[in-house]
């Protein structure tokens, strides 16, 4: 009983230790965190996530005044 | 697959404050908060420098670790968000954030602490994308729209970086090499110190 106890304390006690994981949770390939709608899942990227991050890209480039010289980006 | 990520860049930051306004005024963030702000160090000292800061979206967040109720999450490109929901504001966030992102609205007779606010990376919350529920509670969602995060966006110097990790790391990388300077502000030399001069030295 006092052994049952015990075990029971330490196993609560040491639960404080734990840390949520973080890394990208991925199920059968897809993206299984927390739920909420990825930023290309709109009408205005066809739900394309290729056209969503091309996009991004481009702003990305951007904001090297280099590359806006050159004509890129 | 993009990590996105905050890059500034200290020899550009002219301390303008514009990134913080912008944040304010596009998110309409409560008196009080603040999601990003501008630290000097050495101030008024000549070579003073100035650094935007705000969450660093990191990839191995301690606010994350320590959230008793497990609000925060991490979407496929690396934007640390929080489910304002869950939130009990018990502030441990902020103890552990190294860059003290986490900020709490106070309101009441109290000054009670309300739910955790920080930067988004202009991602939104966990709310219908680009919904008024959304907006109320976590900001405008750039990234939906396809944009960068506005204080990155509309940086006059261009100090401040906003995107894809690695292009960012690109871009900095020229500007280092164009300008041949630059690269003893960041990197192995000094976190780790140089073979003759020790760890933290602001000479080294």
């Amino acid at each position: 009983m006092r052994a049952a106890l015990f075990a029971t304390a330490l196993a609560a006690l040491l639960a404080g230790c734990g840390e949520t994981p973080q890394h990208y949770q991925y199920q059968e390939g897809r993206y299984a965190g927390k739920p909420d709608t990825p930023p290309w899942n709109h009408d205005r990227f066809e739900h394309s996530r290729e056209q969503w991050h091309e996009q991004i890209k481009t702003r990305n480039w951007k904001q090297s005044e280099y590359t806006r010289i050159r004509g890129g980006g | 697959m993009a990590r996105m990520k905050f890059l500034c860049d200290a020899e550009r930051c002219i301390e303008c404050n514009a990134c913080v306004t912008a944040c304010k005024n596009e998110h309409e963030v409560p008196w009080g908060v603040n999601r990003r702000r501008v630290v000097t160090m050495n101030d008024g000292v000549p070579g003073e420098r100035s650094m935007s800061v705000a969450c660093m979206h990191c990839s191995d967040a301690p606010c994350m670790a320590v959230c008793p109720v497990d609000c925060f999450y991490k979407t496929e490109d690396g934007v640390v968000l929080h489910d304002k929901d869950l939130c009990i504001g018990c502030g441990y966030c902020f103890y552990a954030c190294p860059f003290g992102a986490p900020q709490f609205p106070q309101s009441g007779a109290f000054g009670m602490r309300g739910k955790m606010d920080k930067c988004t990376f202009c991602a939104g919350g966990p709310e219908k994308d680009t919904s008024e529920e959304e907006f109320a509670k976590y900001g405008r969602n750039r990234l939906a729209e396809g944009k960068l995060p506005v204080c990155a966006e509309m940086c006059s110097t261009k100090a401040l970086l906003g995107g894809d990790g690695d292009v960012l790391a690109d871009i900095y990388r020229e500007r280092v090499l164009v300008r041949g300077k630059g690269s003893e502000v960041w990197g192995w030399g000094t976190a780790y110190g140089k073979p003759d001069k020790p760890a933290g030295d602001p000479q080294s």
